[in-house]
């Protein structure tokens, strides 16, 4: 059996880098620790992962009351993205060459609605 | 700027894609930077660990596992504005800084390519074997029903699908194996029919008062005519006997090199067990046309020479193409053979190892001991 994979279709400008201003980008990768589970075991489908934003250059991404600092990494090597469609095509989508990763310890955040609550608790007690 | 990730609405009417992502060394991805691979192939039988190759490399697959998940975002063009800026940030709902990620795949793991040297000749030997060209007589009876009319007989295509080698890796072990396509079909030649072959081929020159270092193809056509060869054969057989002159002129010379070496195969393959050298070497002048000069240099990876007790040198048959493909393996075979091999020796049987010296150094370095007998060097079992 051989399966070609054609390499004249792929995006040339998806280098793995979220778009910016200034240049759009199909593809990107983002490293994160440990994996994402959504609470009570509910589909991931249509449901909001969270946003990524840009802190004077510095990645950020929020994840429900998590906030993550991340960076963006030259990879050693160039990764290609292969998608498969069973029984059909392999096509490869784009290198990669670039990927945020989002490794430090998550700072909790609280929404303005409920910032002194934690304090109004302790005032009860 | 922000950045919106979104999972993708499951929609059963979309095709379920499988993301991989493969880590590319260096080579191929400047293959595929400066546009010179147009594909990568994925080859391999089910059974098959499948591998990868470009235009002329091979390369083994190795799923490495990640501790930390890989997300592949794809950019959407639909904008879902999200909650939290809609309730909030007034000013971020007018933001046109705003991008929109879906998030393809989450990814525990990369193929990581290593690269191989293809066991593509000693799979072609095992696959091209069973429908072996034997002349025109057992050719015609073949196609009657005779012997070898259940062999499978191979196109290129059906070859590039199941020998895990690159287009340029296969083509170079058809060369090496000496196949010839034959009516869109990949044959081996038998060594017997190409000895007849050669001494026929051999005798017409002298008949027709042709130069032997100076032969066309048309030549060759002409010369052979009247046997019932396919002209692909004798076109082939030639080659097989001959070096082009100057590439590309079409002149040919019969080379000693290669004619001793097919007469003396068949020969050494007639030895039973072994035989004394000086028999040997009378046997094989006998059955070289006489215009070529015998030397057991052409020989090299077919045979081995012992002494017997009465201080004789022997000679056997004992061809590379025999031995299996796996290094440990085929050291292993060699040892057992011989308990230590002088490196001129060994060289010719475990060359295609590697693809260069330093590899190969290193290949001896895992599996042999290296000992020193003044400039000789010698290779012994590790184990």
């Amino acid at each position: 059996m051989q399966i070609t994979i054609p390499t004249t279709s792929r995006h040339p400008t998806s280098d793995g880098l979220l778009s910016t201003p200034t240049s759009s980008s199909e593809f990107a990768l983002i490293e994160v620790q440990g994996a994402v589970e959504s609470a009570g075991g509910v589909s991931l489908g249509g449901a909001s992962l969270g946003l990524v934003e840009f802190d004077e250059g510095t990645p950020t991404l929020i994840i429900g009351r998590h906030k993550l600092r991340g960076k963006m990494e030259t990879l050693k090597l160039p990764l290609a993205v292969l998608r498969q469609e069973p029984g059909s095509n392999t096509d490869l989508l784009c290198v990669i060459k670039y990927k945020y990763i989002f490794s430090d310890r998550p700072v909790p955040i609280l929404s303005e609605a409920n910032v002194g609550l934690a304090q109004l608790a302790k005032q009860k007690r | 700027m922000t950045i919106t990730l979104q999972y993708p609405h499951t929609n059963p009417n979309e095709p379920q894609y499988r993301y991989r992502l493969i880590q590319l060394p260096p080579e191929v991805a400047q293959l595929i930077d400066n546009g010179k691979a147009d594909t990568l192939t994925i080859r391999g039988l089910e059974a098959d660990d499948a591998v990868i190759t470009t235009d002329s490399a091979t390369y083994a697959l190795k799923e490495v596992q990640t501790s930390n998940t890989l997300l592949l975002l794809q950019h959407s063009t639909a904008t879902t504005a999200h909650p939290i800026l809609l309730e909030e940030d007034d000013d971020m709902m007018n933001d046109l800084d705003n991008e929109n990620y879906s998030v393809s795949a989450s990814l525990f793991s990369y193929i990581d390519l290593e690269r191989v040297v293809p066991k593509a000749t000693d799979q072609l030997i095992q696959l091209l074997t069973p429908s072996t060209y034997h002349g025109p007589h057992k050719e015609q009876k073949r196609m009657q029903g005779g012997a070898g009319s259940d062999a499978i007989l191979y196109s290129w295509d059906e070859l590039g699908g199941i020998v895990q080698a690159s287009r340029m890796e296969l083509k170079s072990a058809l060369d090496t194996v000496g196949a010839v396509e034959l009516e869109g079909s990949f044959r081996l030649i038998s060594p017997t029919f190409l000895n007849e072959f050669i001494q026929l081929f051999v005798a017409s020159c002298d008949i027709d008062e042709k130069d032997i270092s100076a032969l066309t193809e048309e030549d060759a056509l002409q010369m052979m005519a009247e046997h019932d060869i396919p002209e692909a054969v004798v076109l082939h057989c030639m080659h097989l006997m001959s070096d082009e002159v100057e590439i590309g002129a079409g002149i040919y010379k019969l080379s000693a090199q290669k004619i001793c070496r097919a007469t003396g195969t068949e020969v050494l393959m007639q030895v039973k067990h072994k035989t004394t050298l000086s028999n040997f070497m009378k046997e094989w002048k006998k059955v070289t046309p006489s215009a070529f000069e015998v030397s057991l240099e052409y020989l090299q990876g077919l045979y081995l020479l012992e002494e017997n007790s009465a201080m004789h040198q022997e000679i056997k048959y004992f061809p590379k193409s025999k031995l299996p493909p796996i290094a440990k393996d085929r050291l292993e075979q060699l040892f057992q053979v011989r308990r230590k091999w002088a490196s001129a020796d060994i060289m010719p049987y475990i060359q295609d190892l590697a693809e260069n010296k330093k590899k190969l150094d290193l290949l001896l370095l895992k599996y042999t001991r290296l000992s020193k007998v003044g400039d000789q060097v010698y290779y012994s079992s590790r184990f």
